[in-house]
This record gives structure tokens, C-alpha cells and sequence, in this order.
């Protein structure tokens, strides 16, 4: 257990910390998402493939079914409920790598974290913020700026904003869903598209890359100095929410961890009079009531 | 309308300050009063002292007009002044009793009258005059006459012979008789002594209980239209007011029937929903789910979807109907409740201009869970800033907050929804963490609905349990077709379930008939008012040819009339045969014939004493039908009964009485005409379906079924009501289940034990002495209503058979015929109902959640979605406002009715947590009030007490009202069916408030399920 301050190792270019990052010295709000059953237990995660949905030229009829007119009042409620589904679907794809969370303020925009593993963009950590359009689902795909431009040839060298859309050229409701942009997000990391970049330079370099390794990588490593070197930085947006980094303060963070470690989450309003858990004799592959051996339940 | 009246609060003293302070005018003075009652009863008595038994008619009228004279005389007394006559009986501050009861005390008047009718033999004539005489009596008198014994004594002495099975109570009396305990039943709750001593002075000659009032009401409470609501009212009132009184409810729990029947196992069944017992729900629900043969075969996929965006609330939010949409407009209240809404208005606005709190439940909850657990840095407030995105990104301020700031119009109703989104919220987590140590998540492909054959349920691999109420045809035909069979098919089934009817006029000729497809397909028709139209078709033997085409029919609305089936005389009969599938193929060739069979009235011994058959008020004994091993639906006819065969190489013909086969019995058609028990036999028809004994008992299980649902079927006609809504009460009975889930629990229980919860639950469901279930009992009886059935029969697992027709279970069926039925239902017909289904909404299992709100789901044709019943009744209630002028006046009244009533609750409650903001006691005040007021309470007793004693505050005021509005000085017919009228109004006015609040109960559920997490098996004994 790597308990040294996190971020001493935006310098280690050793890759040993793997679930170092895990132990998070973020002051960000704790997660304690009950999705996460294996904080400090992840294995390096294998590089999602074919995570990027195939989009195909969405019928124009897919726009037709726009907007709840009917029940305008509810409008609020569809919206954010749709995002909030949305966040649900997140937490439940455990992304590796990957933290969001919605601002405070709105539910249209999500600030995020991206932590990379191996590969050039090694021990890279980039904050971001997803940025939903009001009309979601019906409207466009939702959008990913990094707070730091990144130098990455699909990455805005000026705005720092990932070129989502060409993994999402059309956004389909239904099918598409914000987990997939993240993990657009990610992959882009991992395996690197210099078609059409929005930052030529990182794309000439890389497409180089079999000649000059040295140049694009050493333009990398820079970046993601660069980025890490920011990591500490008051979050761009004021928002109670927003993603936050600094050192790890033992007195603090200590108890936040082990409040991580042990939390199990529980209905909000649990009381301890309440059925405490369903009963079940069902034998596990079976649809037979009472077919379970005559134990009692667990609980 | 006069069920309104009951808005108007009336003083609780109300009624007896009339005692002290007489509102009528004296007719005459005391003293002359008693000379002519005296004159009367000198005459009386000398003919009651006749020892000749075989008093002539001339007698009998003599009587009986001079009883009238004595007890109109009775009703009108006044009690005495505080001098009043020795003798008088004197407690506290009751004034002594007047002259004339002081005579009936003394001289016995009422005891020596009714025995004498009694030893005479009752005629139904009089037997009618003494009903409405003691109605009368109980209900105008100015006096306590039922504390008593000299009244009390002959008035269940009268009672007692309506519960004897050779009198009975002739269906052309039972109104009456209604009318009278539902009187005793308002004077009980009026004063409370009365019901101690009426039980404890209950003649004990009578059955095995002693429990008359709840014997004899029992039966009816199923009953739509006036009669129904009052035996509901009624029995309400006693179960309220024994509430109090520990002894009498012990007591009704031990030795009545009503108890043992409807309150321990009906409640339980509720709380055995509550348990989240996975053996259970597999059970009643998700094995007919498993096997996902109710969805399209392309939208099984669809199964594990959530409501991602909204869709599926949007679709449950616009069935609210316009009418009740419009009246929601808060104006009308603001004026009524400046306080209430000016706060609500304040509030709000206050916190406003920096208001970016998290407005939705879910939102909120998620910042929670956020901050909970981290705990961490103070959130640094909020500013003004508005988040815009960098680029061509919409400027405009995100506002998705705005829920809170809603203009002032749109904060009730959306500040309602918002409690709505909580309420469900919490509710699926709950739900979701007690079935978090399930065996399997029930999504659709684990367990593998291939690999799930069903190995014990029968339904859904077994056609004839489909007994979807579409397929149900009820023929009613007219008298003369007893007997008359047609010489063809084998491989039919036959029903022929007669009925009486509720006016004596048609009673002698009400019969029903429910045809089984061969294949057990099953067909009940909407009892149809247009009896008319029937008569030509009632002797024709109805053989049924089906198309293959009426296998696809797609509509599964019960109300199939116009199916394209080949008979012609179903068609004519507005009977169809909705066969499905292979079925109809099958019964293609089979042909289905129709035999009815006649009984003679009066044939049959009805254990309550009524001859009524129909309906299966009977049911409410269940005691004589507990025996398991037959099918033996024990019911008694008014004129009619059933058999049901479905022979295939059986002789089609049956002799026109009632039968007696037992299951067992398949192939041995035997004739028992004495007895008046029904029995069904089915036998196994399909072709190859297996091993005989599979098929036997599978079929066992149908008719089993069928019986239920021939009782269940008959009653939403019974009270006036008609038209389509009868045939949702076809539902299958719930009482099957109830047996079922009897020994799902005892095997639950079973396995518990030492369960440390467990026996909690116990505590809390099975202590009758409590006091506390009898509320919800109550509605639960009221639920089974016509389900109700004595056949409790035993449960046949038959074997497993290749699964057609996709079936999604009795329990389903049931709570959805009766959902479609809402608008003639009671108000606690209805919380219960939505009580219930709101409950399996919250349900996480896709397969379960799938089935009730996803929306788009497509289905199967033969089953019905949650969505289309709730279609049906939106429509219905459109229908309804449409022809009622003063409804959105109505509707504001019972909204306000409502949410005033939730609010003493809201405010009683013991839990009350403080409210975040103002809106929120006015929220609570609208929502709960429907649902909580009497189901979800059962975690608390002290609240479902409170429950309890509104709805008896409820009952007591608006029962009056309504009786005084209606039934005082006029008893005519005329009274009577202004009375039904009103009833049904107010069902459908409340109906339309509970229906709006349920779809928006049912849109939040949906919501919230796509944004819950779930929890994490608990492998380790946390707990």
C-alpha cells in the first residue's frame, strides 16, 4: 500500500502504482459508490476494445419523437432523471480509470478525471468536464474539454476539447450513452487515431512516430508533466463539485480512505426496525421456491 | 351529490345531541303515545298468544300492521326527561329511556313479536317487513335502543334466521338486510358499548359463529353498487371501532370466519409482499415471467432497459385524464387555503435567488452519498456562477433545478411529484436492498428462460390456466335452457354456472355460463345488460367452432365481443371464445358445447342462510371447502349451478342438476342432484399434452381456478353496475392464492424460525389481538371482493408441460382485472389495490419491472400490460366526467376531501420529519393521504389505528349523510337507486383522484428505477 503522497508520482515514470491511484489522495468528494466493491484490489485494466460504438447515419425519424411536449411541467424532471440514468449507467460500467461527477450546479455538466495506465500516455492524469447539451437525449453528442489541452492529435490544442464527434457523429438516444463518450475518452489514450486531428502537429509527429519516437513522445511526456504539474490547481469551474486535487494530508485523508474501504452503502433511510433483508431459499440456479438446502438466510 | 355532504363537517356529537335536543317536532304527547302503543300491543299479544300453530293469514296481517304502528311509535320516542319513569335505565349521562321502550322492555314486545314470526315460519314477506322495521327502528330511533336486550335479543334472533340455511335471506331481501347491519353497524360505532354487548349476546344456536353481523355482511362485501358499499361501510365500522376493543377483536379473530378468512391471511398475504421473499415472489410473479414468453420475442432484450429518459413516466403521466388534470389547477384551493399556500408560496421564493440546491430525490440523494461517506470539506456555497460551455454550447442558464422554482401554479403539482419521486425512491431502495441476497436477478437471461421449463408452475406450461379474462365467456342465458345439450363435440368443456340474480325478477333466470375450450381456453363474456337480446340464444347448444384466425387475436381487452369467431351464436351471444394459439386450433375441430344446467331455487342449502348464489358470497365461509384434496367448489346456488367438464371422450351430456365429480373423478360424470355443492370436472383435453394425471391435474388446477373466477365474475353485476367494467371482475380468485401463499408462508415461517425478523413480522401481521391489521384487512377483503370463494381448493402442481400461452400468473391477472374495474371500486378497494401494485413496482427485477412499467413494451397479445388497463380506465373515467356536468366540482371536493384527511394523518404521524420546506406539508397532504392513509401504514400500529379511525370518521359521517339524505322518509325503490347512483358516482369520483395519483406514483417509480444503484449481495452476516 503505496500511502506516500499520490502525486509525488506524476514524476515516477515507474509503473508500479497502479492502485495507487485507487488510494487517491484526491480531496475531491469521496465516492462512495457502492458500484466500486474492489477499491485497491484493480488489476490493470486490459484496454477496452471496440468500446467506441460503430454510429451509423441515425434515420431522421430517430429525431421525431423530440421532447416530452405533453407534460411540459415534468420537462425538468425527465431531464435531469435522464442524466442522472445516465450516471447511473457510469458508475455501473466501472470504467477503469475513469471518475465523474456531476457539477453541483447543473446536471448538464460533469466534471471528470481521467487517470492512464501504460502506454505513452503513461501516469497522465487529466481532469475534464462533459459538457451535456440542454436538448439530451435529442440533441448532439455531448461534449469533452480537458481543462488542460492535452497534446493528443484529437485534442484542441487551444480549447483542450476532444474530438468526440467522430465517434458520435450522429447521438442516438437509447444507444448512445455518456459512459461510451468517456470511454471514447479514454481509448483515444490508448490507441491513437491521428484522421483528421485537431492538433496537427501532435498528429504529424505521431504519424512520424516510427522515426522520431523520441520527439512525440518526449512532447507527450511534456504534456503530461505539464497536466500533473496543474493537478493541484483550484478547479476551473467554482463549483462545490468540481474535482479538486492535493497532497496527501494524512489527517484528512486517512480517515477518508478507510471511510472508502469500509462503506457499505444502505438505503437512505434504513432503519434498523425495517426487514432487514429478503429472505430467499431459492438455490442459486434454480426457480424452484424453498429449494435451497433448509439453512436459514444469511441475515 | 350527496355523498359531498360528508365534506361538511359535522360535530362529533352531532347525533346524540338530537337526543337532548329533538329536531322534529313532536307528534304527539308522550302519554298519548304510549296508550296507543299500548292499544297495539294488547292486540298484538292477544294474537300472539294464540296457541294455534297454524295461525291464519288474517293474524299474520294483523301483526304485522300493528307491529308497524308500535315501532314507528317506538322510533319516535323520545327518551324521558331526567324524572323520567322508574325503571329507566340509567348510565352516566343517558336520560332514562321513555315510556314506550320502557314497555317493550318490560313486557318483552320485540322478542314475543319475532318469535312468533319465527314459530310461525317466516315468509320472506315478513321476514322483509321485520328487516326494515328493525333498519327503521335502529336507524331513527332517538333512543340507544340497541343496548338493549329486549332489542337487541329479538333483532339477532331475526338475524340469526337470515344465517340459518333453510330461511336464508332471499336475494330480494338482502338489501334490506344490508340496510339493517349496516344501522347496527353505525350505532355500534356510535357507541361503542353496543358492540360488546352484541357480540357477547350473539345467540349461540347459530353455527359455528356466533358472529352474525360479520357472518351475514361477509357475503356481501364483495358486492359493487349500494350494497356492496355498505356491507363494506359496515364491516369498516366494526372492524374500527373493535379497534379499540381488544376483547371483540380477539374475538373476531378466533371465532368468526371473517377473521380467519380475510384478516389473518389476506393481510398476511400483504405482508407477505412485503417481506421481499424471492420464494415467494417466484411464486405468485416471476415464474409466469420467466420463461419471457409474455414479451415479444424481439423485445426480450428490452427486459433489462430502465426508463432512461423518461419515456415511460411521460407515458403514465399522460393517461392522467384531462378532467382530472384541469382541476388540479390550484386556484380553488389558494382561495381555500390562503395559509397553507401562501406559505407554500413563500417559502420558495425566499430561498430562491441563490437557489441551487439539488432538487430532484435522486439528485439530492446522489450529493448525499457523496457527501456522506467523505465527509469531508465543507461544500463551499453555491454561487451565481453559470456554467457555460466553452465554444457554441447553449448559453442559457442550466437550469434543471428549475422544479424549484416553478411558477406558482405548476409548484403543488410538481412539488407533488417531487414527494411522489421521493416516496419511490425510497421505496425501490428498499426494495432493492432486501433483494439484494436473491438467488438470481431475474433479468431475463439468469435465470434462463429456456432453461427456466418451469418445472412446477402449471400456468405457464399449462394453456388452461390462461385464463386471461378476455377468455372468458360468460353466456348468460335465460331459464328454460337447463339441460339442453348439444350432441356433438367431445372435446368440450362445459360450465354452466347459473346465477341468480340481485332482483328477484331476474333472479329466477340469471344464468351464466362459461365455456372451456377444450384446450381449457376459457371464456367468459361481459355480462351483458342486454339479457334480451340473449333470450333466443339461450337453448342453442353452443358448439364453438374457432378459426385459426381467433388465434390471433391481438386485442387482449376482455370486452371481445366483436372477435371474429366463427360461432355465430357466440356471437350473438356476445360470448367469445378468445382462443389462442394452438388452442384454437384445437378446439377448431373439438367444437365447444355449452351445457347449462338448472337448478331448482331454493335447492341448495347456502351456509349463510342466503340463497343467493351468486358470486360466491358463500366464499366468505370457507371453512366446509378447506378440504384440499378435491376441487370441490363449494358454493350454493340460487337457481343454478355450474359444471364445468372439460371432457374429451366424456359423455358431453350431463343430467341438468348439479354435479359432484371430483377431480379424481374425471371420467365418471356422476349426477348428484341432492347436493348442492358445485362441483367442476375437467378433464385433461389437450391433445398430447402428456401423462394423464399431468393433465388432470392440471386441469384440476383450471377449474379450480375457474370456480373462482365464476364467483369473481359475477359480482360487479350484482349492484346495478354493468357494461364492461363486469367483466374485470373476473379476475381469478385471489383466495386460491391466499391459499397458496398459506402455505408459502407456513413454509416460510417455517424456515425462519429463529429468525430473529421473522418472528417480528409475526408479531406485527399475526397478533389479532393487536387490533392493528384489521384495516387492511378489511380492504383486503374487500379486494377479494368477489374473489372471496369458498372453493379453496388445494393448489395442484402438476407436472411440467411445454408452455403455449404465455400467461402472466392468477395473481396478475387478478389485481389487474380488478385495477381495470377501478371506477366502480371503492376508494379502499382502490388504495389497496394501488397500494399493491405499487409495491411490486418497486420491485428491481427487470422482468418484474419490465412487465409493469416499461411502456414500450411490447407483449404478447394475450397479455394485458399495465399500460392498457390503465388506458381503459382513463378512458372510462373521461367517459364518466364527460356525463357528469358537476364533475370537476366534485373532483376538487374529493381531492380536498382527501388531502384533508391525509393531513390530520400527516400531522399524527409519529414519524412526522421535519419538512425541508413549506411545500412539503402540502404535498404530504395530497399524496399520502391516498396511499398511506390506511395500506402503508402497517409498520405502525398507532398509525394504521389512526387510519382506521378516519376512515370509521369517514364512513360515519359521509354513511350517514348519506343514508339520512337518501333513505329517511323515503324507502322507496326510488331511494334506493339514488342511493346506487351516488355510490357510484362517489366510487368514480375518487377513483378518478386515486387513478391520477397512482400513474404519477407509477411515473416516479419508473424513474427512479433508472437511476438506482444496486446493492451488493451481503455475502458476510452483517446484520
Amino acid at each position: 500500500m503505496n500511502l506516500n503522497p499520490f502525486w509525488s508520482m506524476s514524476t515516477n515514470t515507474g509503473r508500479k502504482r497502479s492502485d495507487g491511484e485507487e488510494q487517491s489522495g484526491e480531496q475531491q468528494q469521496q465516492r462512495a459508490s457502492p458500484a466500486r466493491p474492489s477499491f485497491g484490489k484493480k488489476q490493470l485494466p486490459s484496454i477496452p476494445k471496440n468500446a467506441v460504438p460503430i454510429t451509423k447515419p441515425a434515420s431522421p425519424a430517430a429525431t421525431a419523437q423530440l421532447a416530452n411536449g405533453t407534460h411540459a411541467s415534468y420537462g425538468p424532471f425527465y431531464l435531469e432523471y435522464s442524466l442522472l440514468a445516465e450516471f447511473t449507467l457510469v458508475i455501473k460500467q466501472k470504467l477503469p480509470g475513469i471518475y465523474v461527477q456531476p457539477s453541483y450546479k447543473s446536471a448538464l455538466m460533469w466534471f471528470g478525471v481521467i487517470f492512464i495506465r501504460h502506454g505513452l500516455y503513461q501516469d497522465g492524469v487529466f481532469k475534464f468536464t462533459v459538457y451535456i447539451p440542454d436538448n439530451y437525449p435529442d440533441g448532439e453528442c455531448p461534449r469533452v474539454v480537458f481543462d488542460i489541452p492535452v497534446f493528443h492529435p484529437l485534442v484542441d490544442p487551444v480549447s483542450g476539447e476532444l474530438d468526440v464527434r467522430r465517434a458520435f457523429t450522429k447521438w442516438r438516444r437509447n444507444h448512445n450513452h455518456i459512459w461510451q463518450v468517456l470511454m471514447y475518452a479514454r481509448t483515444v489514450f490508448y490507441k491513437i487515431n491521428t484522421m483528421e486531428p485537431l492538433n496537427p502537429e501532435a498528429a504529424v509527429l505521431f504519424f512520424r512516430y516510427d522515426k522520431d519516437v523520441q520527439l512525440f513522445k518526449s512532447k507527450v511526456v511534456d504534456s503530461v508533466k505539464l497536466c500533473n504539474s496543474h493537478l493541484f490547481d483550484q478547479p476551473k469551474m467554482d463549483d462545490p463539485y468540481a474535482i479538486s486535487f492535493s497532497s496527501w494530508n494524512p489527517a484528512i485523508h486517512n480517515e477518508a480512505k478507510e471511510r472508502m474501504f469500509t462503506h457499505k452503502r444502505r438505503p437512505e433511510d434504513h432503519q434498523k426496525g425495517l426487514q432487514v433483508s429478503g429472505l430467499s431459499w431459492v438455490k442459486p440456479g434454480s426457480t424452484q421456491p424453498f429449494s435451497k438446502d433448509d439453512n436459514p438466510p444469511l441475515s | 351529490m350527496s355523498w359531498l355532504s360528508r365534506l361538511t363537517p359535522r360535530g362529533p356529537g352531532g347525533r346524540s345531541s338530537r337526543n337532548v335536543a329533538p329536531s322534529s317536532p313532536c307528534t304527539a304527547d308522550p302519554e298519548t303515545c304510549l296508550m296507543v302503543f299500548e292499544n297495539h300491543w294488547r292486540q298484538v299479544s292477544w294474537v300472539l298468544e294464540q296457541q294455534d300453530p297454524s295461525s291464519s293469514s288474517d293474524d299474520l296481517t294483523a301483526v304485522r300492521n300493528h307491529t308497524d304502528q308500535m315501532l314507528c311509535l317506538l322510533a319516535e320516542e323520545r327518551p324521558g326527561e331526567c324524572e323520567g319513569p322508574p325503571g329507566a335505565v340509567t348510565s352516566g349521562n343517558v336520560p332514562p329511556i321513555g315510556p314506550i321502550l320502557d314497555l317493550v322492555v318490560s313486557e318483552n314486545v320485540l322478542e314475543r313479536v319475532v318469535q312468533w314470526h319465527l314459530r310461525r315460519g317466516l315468509d320472506p314477506d315478513s321476514q322483509g317487513a321485520l328487516l326494515k322495521l328493525f333498519e327503521m327502528l335502529i336507524g331513527q330511533s332517538q333512543q340507544p335502543l340497541l343496548q338493549h336486550k329486549a332489542v337487541l335479543q329479538p333483532l339477532l334472533g331475526l338475524l340469526g334466521a337470515c344465517a340459518e340455511p333453510q330461511l336464508g335471506c332471499p336475494p330480494s331481501l338482502e338489501n334490506s338486510l344490508v340496510l339493517l347491519l349496516n344501522q347496527i353497524c353505525v350505532s355500534m360505532a356510535r357507541a361503542p358499548a353496543v358492540l360488546e354487548l352484541l357480540f357477547r349476546s350473539a345467540p349461540a344456536q347459530h353455527g359455528p359463529t356466533n358472529l352474525l353481523i360479520f357472518s351475514l355482511l361477509v357475503p356481501f362485501i364483495h358486492r359493487d353498487g349500494a350494497i356492496g358499499q355498505q356491507a363494506r361501510d359496515a364491516l369498516l365500522l366494526i372492524m374500527a371501532t373493535s379497534a379499540s376493543n381488544q376483547g371483540v377483536a380477539r374475538y373476531i379473530a378466533e371465532n368468526s370466519y371473517f377473521c380467519p378468512l380475510c384478516m389473518v391471511s389476506l393481510s398476511l398475504f400483504r405482508t407477505l409482499l412485503s417481506l421481499n421473499c424471492e420464494d415467494l415472489m417466484l411464486q405468485l410473479v416471476l415464474r409466469y415471467l420467466l420463461p419471457c414468453t409474455h414479451v415479444m420475442l424481439s423485445q426480450r432484450r428490452a427486459i433489462r432497459d430502465t426508463d432512461l429518459y423518461g419515456k415511460s413516466a411521460d407515458k403514465f403521466l399522460s393517461l392522467i385524464p384531462d378532467c382530472c388534470r384541469l382541476s388540479t389547477a390550484p386556484s380553488a384551493e389558494r382561495e381555500e387555503e390562503p395559509a397553507l399556500w401562501g406559505k407554500a408560496l413563500n417559502s420558495p421564493s425566499s430561498e430562491s435567488p441563490v437557489h441551487h440546491k439539488p432538487s430532484t430525490p435522486s439528485r439530492l440523494a446522489l450529493f448525499m452519498r457523496q457527501q456522506n461517506p467523505g465527509g469531508g470539506p465543507s461544500t463551499p456555497s453555491p454561487t451565481e456562477t453559470v456554467p457555460s460551455s466553452p465554444g457554441a454550447g447553449p448559453n442559457t442558464p442550466l437550469s434543471p433545478d428549475s422544479p424549484m422554482h416553478p411558477i406558482p401554479e405548476g409548484l403543488d403539482w410538481e412539488s407533488g411529484y417531487l414527494e411522489y419521486l421521493r416516496d419511490a425512491r425510497r421505496g425501490v431502495e428498499l426494495c432493492s436492498w432486501a433483494c439484494r441476497n436473491w438467488s438470481a436477478p431475474y433479468d431475463g437471461e439468469d435465470p434462463s428462460p429456456n432453461a427456466a421449463p418451469l418445472p412446477p408452475p402449471p400456468p405457464t406450461s399449462n394453456p388452461s390456466l390462461a385464463m386471461f379474462p378476455e377468455h372468458f365467456s360468460f353466456q348468460q342465458g335465460e331459464g328454460g335452457g337447463g339441460g339442453s345439450t348439444s350432441p356433438s363435440q367431445q372435446r368440450a368443456a362445459v360450465v354452466a354456472a347459473a346465477r341468480s340474480e340481485w332482483s328477484s325478477t331476474e333472479r329466477d333466470s340469471g344464468e351464466w355460463d362459461v365455456t372451456i375450450g377444450e384446450n381449457s381456453c376459457i371464456s367468459l363474456t361481459p355480462r351483458t345488460k342486454k339479457r334480451s337480446l340473449q333470450r333466443e340464444d339461450v337453448h342453442l347448444p353452443k358448439p364453438l367452432h374457432l378459426t385459426p384466425d381467433s388465434a390471433s387475436l391481438p386485442d387482449p381487452s376482455p370486452h371481445l365481443r366483436s372477435a371474429p369467431t366463427k360461432g355465430a351464436q357466440q356471437a350473438i351471444n356476445g360470448t367469445l371464445l378468445g382462443g389462442q394459439g394452438d388452442r384454437c386450433r384445437d378446439s377448431q375441430d373439438g367444437g365447444m358445447e355449452v351445457k347449462k344446467v338448472k337448478r331448482e331455487l331454493g335447492e341448495q342449502q347456502h351456509p349463510a342462510g342466503g340463497d343467493s348464489s351468486q358470486n360466491g358470497e358463500v366464499s366468505a365461509f370457507p371453512a366446509p371447502a378447506q378440504s384440499c384434496g378435491s376441487l370441490q367448489g363449494f358454493y350454493s346456488e340460487g337457481n343454478g349451478s355450474g359444471t364445468a367438464e372439460s371432457s374429451r371422450g366424456l359423455p358431453p351430456h350431463k343430467p341438468s342438476h348439479t354435479q359432484t365429480p371430483s377431480a379424481s373423478l374425471l371420467s365418471e360424470p356422476r349426477a348428484n342432484s341432492s347436493n348442492d355443492r358445485l362441483t367442476l370436472r375437467a378433464a385433461a383435453s389437450s391433445p398430447g399434452s402428456g401423462p394423464p394425471e399431468a393433465m388432470l391435474s392440471t386441469q384440476s388446477e383450471a377449474v379450480e381456478r375457474l370456480i373462482s373466477e365464476l364467483l369473481d365474475g359475477a359480482g360487479p353485476g350484482e349492484g346495478g353496475q354493468q357494461g364492461p367494467g363486469d367483466s374485470n371482475g373476473q379476475g381469478i380468485s385471489i383466495e386460491a392464492f391466499t391459499q397458496e401463499l398459506r402455505e408459502l408462508e407456513d413454509r416460510v415461517r417455517e424456515r425462519s424460525k429463529g429468525v430473529g425478523l421473522f418472528r417480528q413480522l409475526e408479531e406485527t401481521t399475526r397478533d389479532p389481538h393487536s387490533g392493528e391489521p384489521p384495516p387492511p384487512s378489511l380492504l383486503d377483503a374487500d379486494l377479494m371482493g368477489s374473489g372471496v370463494v369458498a372453493g379453496v381448493v388445494r393448489v395442484f402442481r402438476p407436472l411440467g408441460q411445454p408452455s403455449t400461452q404465455p400467461y402472466t400468473g392468477p395473481f396478475m391477472v387478478v389485481l389487474f382485472a380488478k385495477l381495470e374495474n377501478m371506477l366502480q371500486n371503492s376508494l379502499y378497494v382502490n388504495i389497496l389495490l394501488t397500494g399493491i401494485l405499487g409495491q411490486l413496482a418497486c420491485y428491481p427485477q427487470p422482468l418484474l419491472r419490465s412487465f409493469l412499467l416499461n411502456t414500450s413494451m411490447v407483449f404478447q397479445p394475450s397479455v394485458k400490460s399495465l399500460i392498457q388497463v390503465l388506458g381503459s380506465v382513463k378512458s372510462r373515467i373521461e367517459t364518466f366526467a364527460a356525463s357528469h356536468e358537476d364533475f370537476p366540482a366534485m373532483l376538487k371536493k374529493a381531492q380536498r376531501y382527501l388531502a384533508a384527511r391525509g393531513k390530520v394523518d400527516w400531522a399524527d404521524s409519529p414519524m412526522g420529519m421535519p419538512t425541508l420546506r413549506r411545500s412539503d406539508s402540502l404535498v404530504k397532504s395530497r399524496k399520502p393521504s391516498l396511499g398511506d392513509l390506511i395500506l402503508r401504514h402497517t409498520n405502525s400500529p398507532t398509525r394504521a389505528r389512526h387510519a382506521a379511525q378516519l376512515a370509521l370518521a369517514h364512513v360515519r359521517d359521509g354513511g350517514q349523510s348519506l343514508h339520512s339524505a337518501l333513505f329517511r322518509g323515503g324507502t322507496g325503490a326510488s331511494g334506493l337507486e339514488k342511493q346506487a347512483e351516488a355510490l357510484r358516482v362517489k366510487n368514480a369520483v375518487y377513483c378518478a383522484v386515486i387513478f391520477s395519483e397512482f400513474l404519477k406514483e407509477l411515473a416516479a417509480l419508473a424513474q427512479e428505477h433508472a437511476v438506482s444503484m444496486p446493492f451488493l449481495q451481503s455475502h458476510d452476516t452483517e446484520e
